[in-house]
């Protein structure tokens, strides 16, 4: 045998192995039912508290928002595909893609309308710079759903979170829909080379169902997924997972009972090494009697996790206190500025259930060395008694975008009782101008899809 | 359902007579349909690894490797009671599932490629993945589907040229050419990357 068979046989069965005898599924036959997914499930609730909503009325409906923060500028020495654009989108990653909502089912009977929807029924892919439509993506049966989605930072990689949340039915019983919880997600990649999206299937080595509350990022990369679960009364888990080859590397807590939140790519920093871990420690609220006691947390412990230092435990990451502002709710949804020096989080009152009258919030930026608050950017103010056409709903704010130092982003921002997309520079509000395009193609429709979806990928 | 291996023994002899009246493309219900589905859940126990692994050297893709695991050991089933020789099962599965990975080929009309491999990975990301670099098996998957599957058929499972031969449906000549040709285009490649 010649040196070169000799490197292909040792190459080959060292390639092999990232299909370890574990991952192998069992065998389901025709006709056999017993390793079938479930039946019909229901979406998995966050238990987003009340306070929450004035950021995320959509988002309390699903199970985890992947509003992601993009960096500006890929690596050094990334060699990636060339693009360069002109202002005003500079910096901005190529392509984004956001869920829309559709329906499942929908018919009359006896002359009443039954129907039941999803937020991310399915999702599109465009071009930044032209809002040209590159991809319509939907989850392959019977998965329905697109729970979570992540982009690297070129905007050309996309990894999407599928589960399946189907009711054939109205008055499904609750013990079906209860199945949806624990059916495996189904993860599928997405990969646009020369203006054509590819679709995969990624077949992680990891398990996660609805039901353990996951999140998900994608490194800046693209080539390691970051997924979080558990929680609540279980142990909280990170899982860093190589994408080419499978490897895990897995960070756990004891049992807690918080959540561990990733907020999509905006939990990486640009180099890849620093992955932010929020604790959510709001308990869910489930019925009236709790809600009416209430309080939500002032503060939000934060842990930057070093992926590249040695060790598993979650409690090794540096832990940060972000402290709310006064008379406000603890932030939620934080994210890191790409270089990694700033934290970001919404805030709003903590009046308690503010179901009626003025709402006020802010973007709150935070030191990632020392969790003190720096800065108050882009204050909102929502009237809950707005009663024009289209108004309805609640406030809404999640970053889309921030360049590397975090003074320029992409935001939906209430803005006169609407959620509008624009950009956010030196605390200024605008609905368009840098880094959006002048002539924003497919943006309106990226805007209503995200007052009703939930996920964002750029 | 899944079998105990401890019954592969009863399985592996002449199949049963099927029922009258069964007509469905699987074995019947009953005795000899328990027996099929036992049969090849054991054998998917023993060999379903080895034949994922082939089919994701072929396909580079995880999941479809999975599927066509799958769909092999499904087609096994459903032909259990037609096969004239259950001791060649294995044979049986292999050109299924290399026929299997043509298809998803050539639905796909695309190469295989390492999942979720960046367009062109980041310096970090060549320090992280540098250790685990297989470069004959990238420059593996350039090779025309034929070729790769001579490739991987013999140096991977380690089949001789006449089993290669029956896996991949040609004549033992043309495994023996295919594999030259494949060997040296993959030493070309090797070369120029140097």
């Amino acid at each position: 045998m010649t040196a070169l068979e000799e490197r292909l046989r040792g190459e080959l069965r060292a390639e092999s192995e990232i299909i370890t005898p574990e991952s192998i599924a069992p065998l389901r036959l025709p006709g056999d039912t017993e390793h079938m997914p479930g039946g019909p499930r229901r979406r998995s609730s966050r238990h987003w508290p009340d306070w929450a909503k004035p950021l995320a009325a959509a988002a309390a409906a699903a199970a985890v928002i992947a509003g992601t923060f993009a960096i500006a500028h890929a690596l050094p020495g990334t060699g990636r595909q060339p693009w360069s654009p002109t202002r005003p989108y500079a910096g901005v990653p190529r392509y984004y893609a956001y869920t829309l909502q559709g329906d499942i089912y929908n018919y009359t009977r006896h002359g009443t309308q039954y129907g039941a929807g999803v937020t991310d029924r399915y999702l599109k892919i465009r071009a930044t710079d032209s809002g040209k439509l590159i991809a319509t993506v939907f989850p392959p049966k019977p998965y329905n759903d697109f729970e979570m989605i992540s982009a690297d930072a070129t905007g050309t990689v996309f990894v999407l979170g599928a589960m399946r949340y189907w009711e054939r039915y109205a008055n499904t019983r609750p013990s079906v829909l209860a199945r949806n919880q624990v059916t495996p997600m189904r993860f599928l990649l997405v990969r646009i080379t020369g203006g054509r999206a590819q679709v995969f299937g990624l077949h992680l080595p990891v398990t996660v169902t609805p039901g353990q509350g996951p999140s998900m990022a994608l490194s800046p990369d693209g080539t390691r997924l970051a997924l979080a679960y558990g929680g609540r009364g279980r142990p909280a888990v990170v899982d860093v997972i190589t994408l080419p080859y499978g490897r895990v590397r897995r960070w756990t807590s004891p049992r807690v009972p918080w959540a561990p939140l990733l907020s999509g790519r905006g939990a990486w920093t640009a180099d890849g090494r620093t992955l932010v871990l929020q604790e959510e420690n709001a308990p869910p609220v489930r019925t009236r009697s709790a809600l009416d006691q209430y309080r939500p947390p002032t503060d939000t412990p934060v842990r930057l996790i070093d992926t590249v230092a040695q060790g598993s435990s979650l409690a090794a990451g540096k832990l940060l206190v972000l402290r709310a502002p006064a008379g406000e709710s603890a932030p939620w949804r934080v994210v890191i500025t790409p270089d990694g020096t700033k934290l970001i989080g919404g805030t709003s009152q903590a009046q308690f259930r503010p179901r009626n009258g003025i709402e006020r919030g802010a973007l709150s930026v935070y030191s990632a060395r020392t969790g003190a608050l720096l800065q108050r950017l882009a204050p909102w103010k929502w009237n809950n008694n707005d009663n024009r056409p289209a108004h309805g709903g609640g406030p809404k704010e999640q970053l889309a975008w921030s360049n590397p130092s975090g003074s320029q982003f992409i935001v939906l921002h209430p803005v006169d009782d609407l959620n509008i997309l624009g950009s956010l520079t030196g605390g200024t509000f605008r609905t368009a101008g840098a880094p959006l395009p002048r002539q924003p193609a497919g943006y309106q429709e990226l805007q209503n899809a995200l007052r009703t979806g939930t996920q964002l990928a750029w | 359902m899944e079998g105990d291996v401890a019954h592969l023994p009863d399985f592996t002899g002449p199949p049963r007579a099927r029922p009258a009246g069964d007509s469905g493309g699987r074995p019947a219900e009953g005795t000899a349909g328990t027996a099929a589905s036992h049969a090849v859940t054991a054998l998917y126990r023993s060999h379903a690894l080895g034949l994922t692994r082939l089919a994701f050297l072929m396909l580079g893709d995880r999941q479809a490797a999975e599927d066509v695991v799958q769909e092999a050991f499904c087609g096994l089933f459903r032909a259990w009671d037609r096969l004239p020789d259950h001791a060649n099962v294995l044979g049986y599965l292999r050109v299924s599932v290399v026929n299997g990975c043509r298809s998803v080929l050539r639905r796909s009309k695309r190469a295989p490629l390492a999942l979720a491999a960046p367009p062109a990975p980041s310096a970090e990301a060549d320090v992280l993945v540098g250790e685990e670099r297989r470069e004959a098996v990238a420059a593996l998957r350039r090779l025309p589907p034929r070729q790769r599957e001579a490739l991987v058929l013999r140096y991977f499972a380690d089949l001789p040229e006449n089993e290669t031969a029956k896996a991949m449906g040609v004549s033992r000549g043309t495994v023996k050419s295919t594999t030259a040709r494949g060997l040296a285009a993959l030493g070309r490649m090797l070369r120029e990357e140097q």
